[in-house]
């Protein structure tokens, strides 16, 4: 019996961090498995849900931290390095956090100073673990919109979830995981469904129409789930 | 800009937590993985 559905499992297999015990990863047709962590890290990003590291770090060298796949053993962060930092600071509108104390500013402030560590490594592909874990209605919306504005900059994204509403909102495909497999996968409409949360949550939810656009997808009805507590 | 993974089985040692896995995300693509579990992943490996 499986007891995990697998996201995180699978979130370290991209990385390289966990050898596949089967099947291949490739970018753009070539063999990610031969690649060393410092080569994974200059094209695949990584975001962990926002915490608070042990040291008082600047946001600013907290940044700068990104730059360590593009540095030698020995090496600090360079001009080249700090401009990249900088301009990574103005794309995400987060100048005024710039010289304060990682540790001292707020959830959704430290998902986006961890949004632009992934960024200034310059990768193609942002992988993102719940980026909206733990965080307020505001921040919530206020992340998912910045992941949206990635992605039409090019960046490929790879995101965890746990809210389906997320999903209809900003993706452009889907994949539900359960039981050790892929449950279903594809667009969003088609896979996220009053009967496939019920398999995957064991909860009875209702799917509505709002009759409002998509972010995403100007053409895409934006959708909602209501659960449904029926007192029993 | 094109990633793969193809039939990709993954666990720890032996324990195969997830088997035949294949995804596809493109540049621009928001791929979102919904599933059971979360916490228990993040609490076992993660934060261990």
């Amino acid at each position: 019996m499986y007891l995990r559905t697998g996201k995180t499992t699978l979130f370290k297999s991209i990385l390289g961090l966990l050898k596949m015990q089967e099947g291949f990863l490739e970018l753009d047709g070539k063999d990610m498995t031969r690649l060393s962590r410092a080569q994974i890290a200059q094209v695949i990003g990584y975001i962990p849900q926002a915490h608070n590291p042990p040291f008082p770090f600047k946001v600013i060298d907290v940044i700068l931290m990104g730059r360590t796949a593009h540095l030698g053993v020995f090496a600090s962060p360079g001009e080249k390095d700090e401009k990249i930092a900088e301009e990574v600071i103005d794309s995400l509108n987060i100048r005024h956090l710039r010289d304060k104390i990682y540790t001292e500013i707020s959830g959704g402030e430290k998902q986006l100073v961890l949004i632009a560590r992934a960024l200034t490594q310059k990768p193609r592909l942002l992988v993102m673990d719940e980026p909206t874990a733990a965080l307020d209605f505001g921040n919530q919306l206020l992340v998912l919109s910045h992941i949206q504005k990635l992605a039409k900059m090019g960046l490929g994204i790879v995101m965890a979830s746990h809210f389906p509403d997320h999903a209809f909102l900003y993706s452009s495909k889907v994949i539900l995981l359960k039981s050790g497999g892929i449950y279903a996968a594809g667009h969003p409409s088609e896979v996220i469904t009053e009967r496939s949360l019920k398999d995957l949550y064991g909860v009875n939810v209702k799917i509505l129409n709002t009759g409002v656009q998509s972010d995403a997808n100007k053409e895409r009805e934006v959708k909602v789930c209501i659960p449904i507590l029926n007192a029993s | 800009m094109k990633f793969e993974v193809r039939n990709g089985t993954c666990g720890y040692g032996k324990n195969t937590v997830l088997k035949a896995v294949s995804l596809t995300v493109e540049a621009g693509e928001v791929l979102c993985i919904l599933g059971q579990g979360r916490r228990l992943f993040l609490n076992q490996f993660w934060d261990s």
